[in-house]
């Protein structure tokens, strides 16, 4: 799945531990999402959608999408 | 809301959510190993060897309660980890323990007793490795 948590969070200057806390996950698991290993659970993803104030729909989609 | 997790280590865990399982799961071996050096040496009165098997023991159930908190506690890609791990050792230990059996059977191995606590250890470090393996897949 695409998304595009990398670009919000750099136009935010947050590094990825920065998100990470703010998500409560660790810096690993952001990693994994922003580089496209790793697909969040539906209420990670709300919680991603809420913090960048985005529809989820915005911020992720499915490949070839 | 779960804590936040630290950094990870290359095993996909920080150091602090393992280790503690870790010194339980080596203090479980070594009570054990201590018991059985004592149960060959010395001839011991029932109630003290039951102490000596409940000694272990005690250290295996803080081993189970601190994995247990530890699946708990880490964040959701840290828990695919460890299931891809832990289905791994087991997958392994079972593949290791017939390749074994087999062997000893065919006397190709000498037939030893490697008993139980072996196996134990086995599954122990094919975890580790497997933790190793998993991890890698999300960096």
């Amino acid at each position: 799945m695409k998304n595009q948590l990398r670009e919000l969070r750099t136009a935010r200057t947050w590094s990825q531990g920065d998100l990470a806390d703010k998500l409560g996950v660790s810096r690993q698991t952001v990693n994994a999402i922003e580089t496209e290993k790793y697909d969040p659970s539906l209420p990670l993803a709300f919680k991603i959608a809420r913090l960048f104030k985005r529809p989820i729909e915005e911020i992720f989609a499915e490949d070839g999408k | 809301m779960n804590s936040t997790p630290a950094s990870p280590s290359s095993c996909g865990l920080e150091p602090r959510a393992w280790m503690p399982c870790l010194l339980w799961g080596l203090g479980a071996g070594f009570a054990a190993a201590a018991a059985t050096v004592l149960f060959v040496l010395v001839q011991l009165p029932l109630p003290a060897r039951v102490a000596l098997v409940a000694l272990p023991l005690l250290f295996c159930l803080g081993y189970i309660a601190c994995v247990v908190r530890m699946l708990r506690r880490v964040d959701e890609l840290q828990r695919r980890i460890q299931f891809e791990a832990i289905g791994f050792a087991f997958a392994a230990t079972v593949v290791l323990a017939m390749t074994v059996d087999l062997l000893e059977h065919a006397h190709i191995l000498p037939a030893i007793h490697w008993g139980w606590a072996t196996l134990a250890g086995a599954m122990g470090l094919l975890w580790a490795l497997g933790n190793v393996i998993a991890a890698r897949r999300y960096q």
